[in-house]
């Protein structure tokens, strides 16, 4: 006996269990078991759903989670969620390789938005039992249908929310950052449970209908699934009007689709061009700073004067506080560094930074040892007009304070008259319109 | 409860205390275990929602997100494809033919509007100002790429079609020996011009005329 099948066994709900005095739903419409009537429904559809989407939720999760630790949120006040858990990412984001957070998080947008069809498809496999009947046959039936609850809910709120975030309609009247974070561990409770109980189901029905026949059957061939012995397949089947490989095809066309327009944003080149629909597939022009802009300076209030020649940068933290003009900064060395721009909203632009490094403005300040950074940008409110970096990033030799792009100057809109760019650092911690950088010794 | 549900019940309590428990709980302990694990961090995450401004409207979207699938966007589409099938049942009498038919539109049909399902915000332009002022470029040519994407679908879709139909007319019309008959493949389809020919007709043009129209008004929108 395999293991999953030992687990079967131990959490499978028993059918014979005491009943409670649920009043069940009348015996009509959709609450009859023969309203259903496709034929495609059945354990084996399900599973083998399920079986592809699992990786795609997993991806998600994962780059979800790792996002949120890019963040450093146990640094200054970079954690905008708040909860105890903050403490769990203990590690620092590193800065190498530089790509690493622009797959991270492409990653996520890639997974998310390509498990949309397979996702509404395994919905549609399984609606017949939303409406199954006694609503309630135990407590245990009770607490798996209250879980499923949050399971779909969850999914449907991560998706949407996610989806809608993305192209800048903001309808929410919630803070998405949290909303979505603390909606992933409502989801990946309720999807635990759910594996725990459905891998044994999903084992055995691929053992005995073969995880991958069924897609050799044409619609002449294809049959109804047993109503006696597999309980989504419908008691009166109609005529089939596509077979399963047929309807799988489809979603996985309608997945690839998702996957090339995502995945197209973060590409090089004129492959870029390919993500025709999505947010950040729209070209700039062919200028030195003709690239994606995450957040124009009027949206941030940022105005001529306070950019202009009084512009100073303050540097604390040290035994001696600095207040440098552009022309010094300009006069420092330079360092020229070819690096991502890569946004939690799953999209990349690469370009050619100059400026100074990172680790010589801290010098200046007369801090020798290993230090983080308070960087504070000229906007003022917002949850990302300051970040915190760590040590590692304040370290690194192709952090910089960009003063240039491309050869010229920023333009106001890529954070004129200069920006941090650090390696594989989360976009909106690259601070524009940079005011003051406050060192930490640690 | 029957003679035989006793009978089973009072077998199910005969094991002792671990049968009991199975009879009042509905399953085994360590699907309480699992269940309780999973709630606990759901719940975590639920007791987390509370704290944060504008929890209830971040509920009432969780709620609604289920509901509105469910009860909502799930008829919705299944009553679409219905009507689509009727439809077609009514224009081509033989099943083959007319599921040949169905499929080559429904399909392509089914990824438009799963594009305007996730890009919608893009493609009807909900929120033009929020849109421009974050990224710097106006929302112009979304509207016309999902119309050519969808144009793109239908004449793929339809080139399909046509190529089955004639391997479909040829295999039927010639069963010669040069082409061995395929273990799987479909019995010959009668054309679908014999039977619902105007409906078929009327049909295509009205596709054609679509994506002709989606394509003028895609080329114009995108400025190409």
């Amino acid at each position: 006996m395999s293991g999953l099948e030992k687990l079967g066994d131990l959490v499978q709900e028993s059918e014979d269990a005491r009943k409670p005095p649920v009043p069940s739903p009348p015996h009509v419409g959709p609450f009859r078991r023969d309203f259903w009537r496709s034929p495609l429904r059945g354990r084996w559809l399900t599973a083998f759903l399920g079986s592809t989407l699992l990786p795609f939720l997993v991806i998600a999760a994962l780059t979800g989670f790792l996002s949120h630790a890019a963040y450093d949120p146990r640094l200054g006040s970079n954690d905008l969620t708040g909860g105890f858990e903050t403490n769990l990412y203990f590690f620092d984001w590193p800065t190498s390789p530089t790509w690493l957070y622009s797959l991270t998080q492409s990653l996520h947008l890639i997974a998310g938005f390509a498990a949309i069809p397979i996702l509404l498809a395994k919905l549609w496999s399984v609606i017949p039992r939303l409406f199954e009947r006694p609503a309630a046959r135990s407590i245990a039936h009770s607490l798996e249908r209250l879980s499923l609850l949050l399971l779909v809910g969850s999914a449907l709120f991560l998706f949407a929310t996610g989806v809608i975030n993305v192209q800048y309609w903001l309808p929410f009247g919630f803070s998405f950052l949290s909303a979505h974070y603390y909606a992933a561990l409502v989801f990946v409770g309720a999807l635990a449970l759910h594996l725990t109980l459905k891998l044994p189901i999903v084992a055995s029905t691929f053992s005995r209908e073969g995880a991958f026949r069924p897609l050799g059957e044409g619609i002449e061939r294809m049959r109804a699934a047993d109503p006696e012995v597999d309980t989504l397949a419908p008691t009166a089947p109609a005529e089939p009007t596509i077979s399963r490989r047929g309807l799988i095809g489809a979603v996985g066309l309608g997945s690839l689709g998702l996957l090339v327009m995502t995945a197209g944003q973060n590409l090089l080149g004129g492959i870029r061009e390919i993500a025709l629909l999505s947010p950040r597939g729209q070209s700039y022009g062919d200028g030195p700073t003709d690239f994606q802009v995450n957040k124009t300076a009027s949206l941030a209030g940022i105005t001529e004067e306070q950019t202009g020649a009084s512009w100073r940068l303050m540097i604390a933290g040290g035994p001696r506080e600095v207040i440098v003009s552009r022309e010094e900064l300009l006069r420092m060395a330079q360092r020229t560094e070819r690096l991502p721009i890569a946004c939690v909203e799953g999209w990349t632009t690469w370009q050619t930074w100059t400026g100074v490094r990172l680790g010589d403005l801290a010098r200046m300040a007369g801090i020798e040892g290993d230090a983080e950074v308070l960087v504070e940008s000229l906007q003022e409110g917002g949850a990302f007009s300051q970040a915190t970096l760590n040590p590692g990033a304040v370290a690194d030799e192709q952090s910089l304070l960009a003063l240039k792009v491309n050869g010229v100057d920023l333009s106001l809109d890529h954070g004129y008259p200069a920006r941090v760019i650090v390696p594989a650092l989360p976009g909106v911690h690259n601070t524009k319109w940079v005011r003051k950088m406050t060192f930490t010794e640690v | 409860m029957s003679e035989t549900d006793r009978k089973h019940g009072q077998a199910e309590i005969g094991e002792g205390g671990l049968g009991r428990f199975r009879y009042e709980y509905g399953a085994q302990p360590l699907h309480l275990i699992a269940v309780a694990v999973s709630l606990l961090l759901s719940g975590y995450g639920l007791l987390r929602i509370t704290e944060l401004p504008g929890a209830g409207r971040i509920f009432l979207w969780l709620l609604v997100a289920a509901l509105l699938h469910d009860l909502v966007a799930l008829p919705l589409y299944s009553a679409l494809l219905r009507i689509a099938h009727g439809a077609a049942g009514r224009a081509i009498e033989s099943r083959g033919a007319m599921l040949l038919a169905l499929n080559h539109v429904r399909i392509p049909a089914a990824i438009s509007a799963l594009l305007l399902l996730v890009y919608f915000p893009l493609i009807l332009r909900i929120d033009p100002e929020s849109y421009e002022a974050t990224t710097g470029i106006g929302l112009d040519p979304y509207l016309g790429r999902w119309l050519l994407i969808s144009a793109a679908l239908f004449l793929g879709s339809g080139v399909i079609y046509a190529l089955r139909l004639r391997r479909a007319g040829s295999e039927s019309g010639a069963p010669s020996a040069a082409a061995p008959p395929r273990e799987d493949a479909a019995p010959p389809a009668p054309l679908p011009w014999r039977i619902g020919g105007k409906l078929v007709l009327a049909g295509s043009a009205l596709a054609i005329l679509w994506v002709a129209a989606a394509l003028v008004v895609g080329l114009l929108d995108s400025g190409l």
